[in-house]
């Protein structure tokens, strides 16, 4: 008996299904510190009067720097010894004689302060480095014989964003 | 039956500060030195009549911002006389300083202590003497010299 | 008594067939272009030195494909740039880079590494702004994982800072995408 055998050729076919690219989305979020800060060394102590015994009409009386990178801030000043918002005062230690002052507070040559207590004219964001302002006091001589000995005031400086 | 879980989520927000603030406290210091002045009318030189008694030397005013004291010197180089030039022959003569002193022998210094803060004081200096003729004193030029001094006690 | 050793002799014969009969088979491979995103986020919180390179926290980003060749891209949206979400009056877009670092997987028994330049690309100096990388061949199964960051270099010392307003933000979007060649 003969036996056939079968072989079934076998037609294999693939295809190749396109599935949907699948994307990713990504946020990429950013927070800037905050930074505000006020540096100034202790201003060295400076005469006052001249050898006629006159008061120094102006004294530049020291340096600051503020780091800011608040968009708009703004800096204050008070005195211990100041009697109006424009005038402040210079002690005698061990005495109740005052030296009056105006001051300043600029910025290059631009004034943005000269009153205690009311804030100056609006600050931009500075550089990492800082930015630089100087503090200058004025006098007034009327001929006083002033005494002899160290006059003082304590001030006080905020940089604010408020 | 289904149950339902209802999950609460509860968000606390906190907020940062909106502001920011930074201080910083600075002694400002200055310093009132020490100041004694004088000043003068006097002329460098004053030529006194020797057929006089008397001479007007001129005015000096003084002013002082010490607390403590602090005296006037007047010093004469020939304690109190003026002395010929080329020779030792003395001319001698009595100081007045304002209301501090009258008819001062200048043989020593004189000195003049004082106290406190003192606006400018003008005082006027004078001198006077015997004339020339009843001191027969020989021809020639008789000179002193006046120095005064403040200084702190 | 006589030993005989028998052989057995066994022939196969392949018979041909009498006739044959196709039967088609079908299979079907799905093809596999895709990118997730694993885990991770980027964040960044820029603080520090003038000049200093702040890196963002990283993203672990997946890519899988069977086609032998593929280019996978990294869009921004806001042309490279960060920018200031609502709130601020007038702050400054902050530019960044991004950069891919390879974390795991082959491409046909080769790693490839340095997907996007080691040290960061600025988004906004480039064309799209994207980045993309071809690969030669098919990643294995588990994909090639990356891990990827933004950074920002802060200002020089003598340059204004970023501007700071607290609960705001700096923000783009990347669209990573996939493509066979």
């Amino acid at each position: 008996m003969k036996k056939y055998f079968v072989i079934a050729l076998l037609l294999i076919s693939l295809s190749v299904l396109h599935s949907e690219d699948k994307n990713s989305v990504l946020q990429v979020v950013a927070r800037v510190s905050p930074l505000l800060s006020l540096s100034m060394g202790t201003p060295e102590a400076f005469d006052i009067i001249d050898s006629n015994n006159n008061l120094i009409s102006t004294r530049m009386v020291g340096n600051f720097s503020v780091v800011s990178n608040y968009k708009a801030w703004k800096m204050l000043v008070d005195s211990t010894y100041k009697t109006s918002a424009s005038i402040g005062r210079l002690k005698l230690d061990d005495s109740e004689t005052y030296i009056p002052y105006t001051f300043a507070i600029k910025a290059g040559e631009i004034t943005i302060l000269s009153e205690f207590n009311i804030a100056s004219l609006i600050q931009p964001i500075t550089t990492a480095a800082g930015a630089s302002y100087s503090l200058h006091f004025y006098f007034s001589d009327d001929d006083t014989i002033w005494p002899q000995g160290i006059y003082r005031d304590t001030l006080v400086l905020t940089v604010t964003t408020d | 039956m289904k149950k339902l879980f209802v999950v609460s989520l509860l968000f606390v927000f906190l907020t940062a500060a909106l502001f920011a603030q930074e201080s910083v406290t600075t002694r400002v210091t200055a310093i009132v030195g020490a100041n004694l002045t004088v000043t003068t009318t006097m002329s460098a030189t004053t030529t006194i009549d020797p057929a006089l008694t008397s001479a007007t030397l001129g005015n000096v005013t003084i002013s002082s911002n010490l607390s403590g004291g602090w005296k006037i010197t007047v010093n004469s180089l020939n304690g109190g006389a003026m002395v010929r030039q080329g020779g030792t022959e003395r001319y001698p003569y009595l100081l007045n300083f304002g209301t501090f002193a009258t008819a001062q022998n200048l043989a020593t210094d004189l000195v003049l202590n004082r106290t406190g803060i003192q606006t400018g004081t003008t005082s006027a200096l004078s001198i006077t003497y015997s004339t020339a003729a009843s001191l027969s004193l020989p021809a020639g030029t008789y000179e002193d010299t006046l120095t005064i001094s403040l200084a702190a006690l | 008594m006589k030993k005989s050793v028998i052989l057995f002799l066994v022939a196969v014969v392949a018979i041909g067939a009498a006739f044959g009969q196709a039967l088609p088979v079908t299979g079907t491979v799905t093809q596999v272009l895709e990118t997730s995103l694993v885990s991770g986020a980027l964040n960044l919180t820029l603080a520090g030195a003038a000049g200093a390179t702040v890196p963002s926290s990283g993203a672990v980003i997946k890519i899988r494909s069977n086609r032998p060749q593929w280019t996978v891209t990294f869009l921004s949206s806001n042309d490279g740039f960060l920018n200031p979400t609502e709130g601020f009056t007038n702050a400054s877009a902050i530019a960044y880079k991004l950069r891919a670092t390879w974390l795991s997987g082959t491409v046909s028994g080769t790693i490839i590494n340095g997907l996007v330049d080691a040290a960061g690309v600025t988004l906004s100096d480039v064309a799209g702004p994207s980045i993309s990388t071809t690969g030669n061949g098919k990643t294995s199964a588990d994909g090639l994982s990356y891990t990827l960051n933004a950074l920002v270099v802060l200002p020089a010392s003598d340059v204004a800072m970023f501007e700071a307003n607290a609960g705001l933000t700096y923000t783009d979007t990347i669209t990573v995408t996939i493509a066979a060649n």
